[in-house]
């Protein structure tokens, strides 16, 4: 017992000494969003006081809230981190204190075409610099992913889906609904225009007729 | 300004907001988002065509509780685990586990990440304990308050 428990504590220790915080960001909020998926989509479905009509609405909207936040969280955080690290590579983001450096150095350097731009940085200070603005702006492109995700993309995606489950569920060929027999003086109005022997032939025996005592023949 | 042939001119952005930004601390990131969500999500949700009113209403107030109890509860959650794992670290209990020999990060991130790790485990209680409840009242409280079970009237 002692031994699993270390073998845990170890395990937490290796996972939350990852340097790499944007896939720490990207991991936990994935799970995090899955597990309250869930909680939600309960408080729906157990709720007396929200109508059967809107569940039909809320409760899918709810499902798929939480299945394209899941998917949405991790797409567009590992998108947008990704995105961050080649924005910063290629020189298309650089920090507002590397500007005069940049800009000094692209003028001597306008007849070349350096590969990377940290060719621009060449001292160790601009250097260090640069490299650790390249690690943060992909760990704030990673949040920043997150936050689009889930304040923006999801809850537009899952209106439009929602409403089409809506209309597939519309087209769908409707069941058959059973049709209950109809009780005897139903038919006894529908027939009553028939003559004795037809009305007789199609409702049945005396015992209808002294069942109701307004039929006259 | 001239640059190289192919290259652009970049971007320049404050570095400080982007390394504050990159040290948000657990509860800090989930309060972020949960205040952006609080704009948004109902905005949307009140803006969706599709629906008719009553149900949009329905969907408006569901929406508006749930960003705002996920994010008190998410909050709440990550601060505590936080401070959980500040007392961990400094009385040893748990370690940063060195990788080749090497120290990747430093205690206070290594805390984040256990703050941000203990929240994540202690959501699979605290959704169903605080959460789950906490929706459905605040839901029936709308509903109550607003009379969103009554047909809105038509114009």
């Amino acid at each position: 017992m002692g031994a699993i428990a270390a073998g845990l504590k170890r395990e937490i220790c290796k996972f939350c000494s990852h340097a790499n915080m944007g896939d720490f960001i990207r991991t936990t909020g994935t799970i995090s969003w899955a597990l309250s998926c869930i909680a939600y989509t309960c408080a729906v479905i157990f709720n007396d006081k929200i109508p059967k009509e809107q569940k039909k609405f809320l409760v899918p909207q709810e499902i798929i809230d939480g299945a394209i936040n899941v998917t949405l969280y991790w797409t567009i955080t590992s998108r947008l981190k990704k995105f961050g690290e080649i924005a910063v590579d290629k020189g298309l983001v650089l920090p507002k204190s590397l500007k005069s450096t940049f800009l000094k150095e692209a003028k001597n350097a306008s007849h070349i075409k350096p590969a990377k731009v940290d060719w621009y940085f060449n001292n160790s200070t601009t250097l260090q610099e640069y490299l650790k603005f390249k690690k943060t702006f992909s760990i704030a492109s990673s949040l920043a992913g997150s936050i689009v995700a889930v304040a923006i993309v999801t809850p537009i995606t899952r209106n439009i889906v929602a409403k089409g489950i809506e209309v597939f569920k519309s087209k769908m060929p409707r069941k058959a609904q059973p049709v209950a027999p109809l009780p005897p003086y139903i038919l006894y109005e529908r027939k009553k225009s028939l003559t004795f022997d037809k009305y007789l032939s199609k409702v049945g025996t005396p015992e209808i007729r002294t069942s109701y005592p307004g039929l006259k023949i | 300004m001239k640059l190289p042939s192919g290259a652009n001119m970049p971007i320049f952005v404050p570095s400080k907001i982007v390394t504050k930004l990159s040290n948000l601390s657990g509860w800090e990131q989930r309060g972020l988002t949960g205040c952006v969500a609080i704009i948004t999500q109902p905005t949307i949700d009140a803006l969706n065509p599709w629906i008719d009113k009553k149900t949009r209403n329905y969907s408006v107030a569901k929406t508006t509780t749930k960003a705002l109890v996920g994010m008190t509860v998410g909050v709440s959650v990550r601060y505590l685990t936080e401070k959980i794992s500040k007392i961990l670290v400094e009385n040893n209990i748990l370690e940063i586990v060195k990788k080749d020999g090497i120290r990747e990060i430093t205690d206070k991130q290594f805390i984040k990440n256990l703050g941000i790790f203990f929240g994540v485990l202690a959501c699979v209680f605290t959704n169903f304990i605080f959460d789950m409840p906490m929706t459905k009242a605040g839901i029936n409280w709308c509903v109550e308050k607003f009379k969103l079970d009554k047909e809105p009237e038509k114009k």
